[in-house]
C-alpha cells in the first residue's frame, strides 16, 4: 500500500489529472470476477439444457441472465479505466490455484448421467459461488471505487441467497 | 504523459499482486451439502442462531484426529451444540454423501464415523478431488437417530475438514428422504406455467415466483418481469436489469 501512496503522490505532484478514483484491488477484482462470471454462465447454460427440474432450470436461466449483465458492466468499467482484461499471470497461485474452478470440472457436467446431473451441477455451482462471495468480500474491504464496491455488495448478497436456494434444492425431494 | 500513465498501471499491477497475497481467503474448502450437514442446515436458514458459520459453511478446518462437529474452532462451537434442533434426514442403510468443495486440496482420506466406529473410509492416495465428490456409505447396521461425523483429511497439511450429518436410520431403502420438520419454511410452488402470477402492482419480495410480464413495485417505481424466476435477496428489480425493466 505504501508503494501505491508514493505513486499517487508523485502523480499529484506533477499537476497531472487527479489521482484515479479506483485502486489496484478494484482492478484485480474485476479482472478475476469477469472470467469467474463466464464460468458460472457456462455451467448455467449446461443446466438449462440438461436439468430435468423446472426449479433448477429457472434458477440457472436467471443466473445466466444476471451474470451476463454484470460481466458486461465489469468489462466496460475495466476498459474505461484503460486497464488490461487479464490479471497478472499467477494471480491464482497466491492461494495455490486451488480455488479456481477448472475447465474440466465444468466440462464434466456434460458427461454426468442424467439422474446425477442436478446433484453434480448444484454442488459444483455452490462451491463456485462461495468463491465469488470470498472475492466480493475482499473487494468490499480493500477496493476504492464506490460503484465497484457496491457491485461487490450485490454479488455477495445475491450469491449467498443462491447458495441458500441451491442447498435447499439439494436437500429437498425431487418433484 | 502517456508514459506516466503506463508506469502507474505497472505500479498498480505490482501492488495488486501483493494485495491478493495478503487478502486471499485464509481457509475455505468444503462441507457435506446432502444429506444436509449441520453447517448446510445453518447456511440454508433451516436452523437458527448458528453464529458466523452461516457465512462460511466451508470453513470448519481443524487439526486432524478430532471427533467433534466444529473442528475445535470456538467460533463454530454451535455446530457441536446437541441442544439445538438439528433436523435429521431419514435414510436407509446405504447413503450417498455429497460434498461442496471450494478448494480442491490433494487428499489422503475421507472418513465417516458414527460414535467411535469408523463406518467407512475412502483413500484418495494424495490425489486432487474431481469436479464433485460423492461417497456411497453403508452405515454398518446402526439404526435410529445418529450423528454421523465426516472428516476430509488433507494430504499436504496437518489439517482436516469436519461435517456432522444428523440421520434417522430406518431399515431397507437406499435413497435419503428428508424428514419433514416444523423448522422448514414453507416454499412457494415450483415454477410451472400453471402458477398464478402475483397480483399486478404487488410489492416485490424474496422467495416469490414471478412470471414473465408480471409487474411489481419496488422503491416507489413499477417494474415488469423480463424473465420468469424466483426472487432472491440481491435480485431487487433495480439491481438486475436482466430480470426487471422499469415501467
Amino acid at each position: 500500500m505504501k508503494r501505491l501512496a508514493i505513486v499517487l503522490a508523485l502523480v499529484a505532484g506533477c499537476s497531472a489529472p487527479p489521482p484515479p478514483a479506483f485502486n489496484a484491488a478494484d482492478v484485480m477484482f474485476l479482472q478475476m470476477m469477469i472470467p469467474h462470471h463466464e464460468q458460472g454462465i457456462e455451467m448455467a447454460k449446461i443446466a438449462e439444457a440438461r436439468s430435468a427440474r423446472p426449479e433448477v432450470k429457472a434458477l440457472a436461466s436467471a443466473i445466466r441472465a444476471t451474470q451476463s449483465d454484470e460481466a458486461k458492466t465489469m468489462t466496460t468499467r475495466l476498459t474505461g479505466w484503460d486497464q488490461p482484461m487479464d490479471a497478472p499471470p499467477g494471480s491464482h497461485d497466491a492461494h495455490g490455484g486451488l480455488h479456481e474452478t477448472r475447465a474440466s470440472d465444468i466440462l464434466s457436467l456434460n458427461d454426468v448421467p442424467a439422474d446425477q446431473f442436478d446433484t453434480n451441477f448444484l454442488n459444483l455451482l455452490t462451491g463456485h459461488q462461495h468463491n465469488a462471495v470470498d472475492m466480493a468480500r475482499t473487494e468490499m474491504k480493500t477496493g476504492r471505487d464506490t460503484a465497484t464496491k457496491d457491485l461487490a455488495g450485490h454479488i455477495e448478497e445475491s450469491r449467498e441467497a443462491q447458495i441458500k436456494e441451491m442447498l435447499r434444492l439439494l436437500s429437498a425431494p425431487q418433484r | 504523459m502517456r508514459k506516466t500513465i503506463l508506469s502507474i498501471g505497472t505500479a498498480l499491477a505490482a501492488v495488486a499482486s501483493t494485495l491478493v497475497v495478503l487478502t486471499a481467503p485464509a481457509s475455505a474448502h468444503g462441507y457435506i451439502s446432502s444429506p444436509p450437514s449441520r453447517q448446510a442446515n445453518c447456511a440454508q436458514g433451516r436452523v437458527a442462531n448458528c453464529g458466523p458459520i452461516v457465512y462460511e459453511p466451508q470453513s470448519v478446518e481443524g487439526a486432524k484426529g478430532q471427533k467433534n462437529c466444529h473442528g475445535g474452532l470456538s467460533q463454530f462451537a454451535q455446530l457441536s451444540d446437541e441442544s439445538k434442533p438439528w433436523p435429521a434426514t431419514s435414510v436407509g442403510q446405504n447413503v450417498t454423501f455429497n460434498w461442496v468443495l471450494t478448494a480442491r486440496h490433494s487428499t489422503s482420506t475421507w472418513e465417516y464415523f458414527i460414535g467411535n466406529t469408523r463406518v467407512a473410509v475412502f483413500n484418495d492416495g494424495g490425489r486432487q478431488p474431481g469436479a464433485t465428490v460423492s461417497h456411497n456409505v453403508n452405515l454398518g447396521g446402526f439404526s435410529g437417530r445418529q450423528r454421523l461425523l465426516a472428516v476430509w483429511n488433507i494430504a499436504d497439511t496437518p489439517m482436516a475438514f469436519y461435517s456432522c450429518v444428523d440421520l434417522q436410520i430406518g431399515g431397507g431403502g437406499g435413497n435419503p428422504q428428508p424428514t419433514p420438520t416444523p423448522t422448514v419454511t414453507p416454499r412457494p410452488p415450483s415454477p410451472t406455467p400453471t402458477v398464478t402470477p402475483p397480483p399486478a402492482g404487488g410489492t416485490w419480495r424474496t422467495g416469490t415466483y414471478y412470471a414473465t410480464g408480471s409487474t411489481v413495485t419496488y422503491g416507489g417505481a413499477t417494474y415488469r418481469c423480463l424473465q420468469a424466476h424466483t426472487s432472491l435477496a440481491g435480485w431487487e428489480p433495480p439491481n438486475v436489469p436482466a430480470l426487471w425493466s422499469r415501467v
